[in-house]
């Protein structure tokens, strides 16, 4: 996919940009400095977010099978990839690269998407705990995105 | 916790989406996947001549040549399809849960631009799988034809699933877009049983619809068999 900047880069082809394009430039620009510190932010809670979410899901639901250690796994790399959409401030890439995957993996596996939405919620507590409110406010879209994504599934 | 033999649902992502999935190195004119295999894409003007050369070619043999052809890219993209997974997932394919298989799949068709992916798995149990591409390639170059003009993806197909099945399967097409379908559509099974569904679609002076070919073939299907399932895929036993 092309990000919303090389679009607006192709398409003025040499061209001065118009006042739209400039205004969202600008805005991403005076953006960039809050989306590095959230990125950075999320980096030191990378290091420990696996163990403790685990911890977590499975003191929560004893019985529920889906949270093995490679699962909670996988969700570090979801975190890294809303940290890129939040870099890039480009949500179409968190769907493409994520939540149309995942939304498929849920429907041909049988998965009670409760089930899933349960460890995005969780996900979210954490972030919400350990984010600044600049942070918070920049994840906040993304993450209500992704989280509501496994209500397209139906329950079973 | 789930057993450790049980097959594992991940959620990764869509390892096809990855900004550096194709990499092209501009000095070496060389465009590459993570794995390292080189790719190339090929322009309509070359499918639709390779197509009409086989067609001189061959004749009326030209659709099974097409479809072998299919079957040799199937095994080798099956081989690099498995190679990139095991590096993604860490895991080997027969491994992952038939969702997460599928849905890669789907995901790979997609990134490559062979069209949308699904997979119907109703009939799995009578060794009987169902596969529709939306927006393929062949059908939209050709775009007119009184029979299914999608031979590359049905040889791709029946490699792709004898290769995840590991047991022999075959594949027919039974709709398609060339014939005003609204995608392509094909039967996955056991090679005996698809061999006798394409030899009953070529007497039909109409091709029939995908439900008449699905109810032919099931009307035929040794119901009472054992079945193993691998990765989702069917593998009889008679």
């Amino acid at each position: 996919m092309n990000t919303w900047f090389t679009e607006i880069v192709r398409d003025a082809n040499e061209r001065l940009f118009s006042p739209a394009e400039l205004d969202r430039i600008m805005a991403y620009y005076s953006s960039m400095p809050a989306r590095l510190k959230a990125a950075e932010e999320i980096e030191v809670i990378d290091a420990d977010f696996n163990r403790n979410l685990l911890v977590e899901m499975r003191k929560k639901f004893p019985n529920r099978e889906l949270y093995s250690k490679r699962v909670i796994l996988d969700l570090l790399d979801g975190l890294r990839v809303l940290a890129q959409a939040l870099l890039m401030d480009e949500p179409q890439f968190l769907r493409d690269r994520w939540i149309f995957h995942l939304i498929r993996v849920i429907e041909e596996s049988g998965i009670d998407p409760d089930h899933v939405r349960d460890v995005y919620v969780e996900m979210g507590n954490v972030l919400n705990h350990r984010l600044s409110a600049s942070s918070r406010e920049l994840m906040g879209p993304l993450l209500q995105e992704l989280i509501e994504s496994t209500s397209l599934v139906p329950s079973y | 916790m789930p057993a450790p033999n049980e097959p594992q649902v991940r959620f990764k992502g869509n390892l096809f989406a990855r900004p550096d999935y194709f990499t092209t190195d501009v000095m070496l004119g060389a465009t590459r996947t993570p794995s390292g295999s080189r790719v190339c894409a090929l322009t309509s003007d070359f499918l639709l001549g390779f197509r009409d050369a086989v067609i001189y070619e061959c004749g009326d043999a030209y659709r099974s040549v097409m479809k072998n052809c299919g079957r040799r890219w199937g095994k080798e993209f099956a081989r690099r399809f498995d190679k990139e997974m095991a590096g993604f997932y860490q895991s080997a394919v027969k491994d992952l849960a038939a969702g997460v298989v599928h849905a890669c799949l789907a995901d790979a068709f997609a990134a490559h631009g062979w069209g949308t992916l699904s997979i119907d798995l109703s009939e799995c149990e009578v060794g009987v799988l169902q596969a529709t591409i939306s927006n393929s390639v062949m059908p939209a170059l050709v775009m007119e034809s009184d029979r299914p003009s999608d031979h590359l993806m049905c040889g791709l197909l029946a490699s792709l699933f004898t290769h995840f099945s590991g047991t022999e399967l075959d594949a027919v097409q039974t709709e398609c877009a060339s014939c005003g379908a609204s995608a392509s559509r094909f039967l996955v099974g056991s090679p005996t049983r698809i061999a006798a569904l394409a030899e009953w679609l070529e007497t039909q002076e109409k091709s029939p619809s995908h439900e008449v070919a699905l109810n032919r073939l099931l009307g035929n299907s040794p119901r009472k068999t054992e079945h193993h399932h691998h990765n989702g895929v069917p593998t009889t036993t008679h």
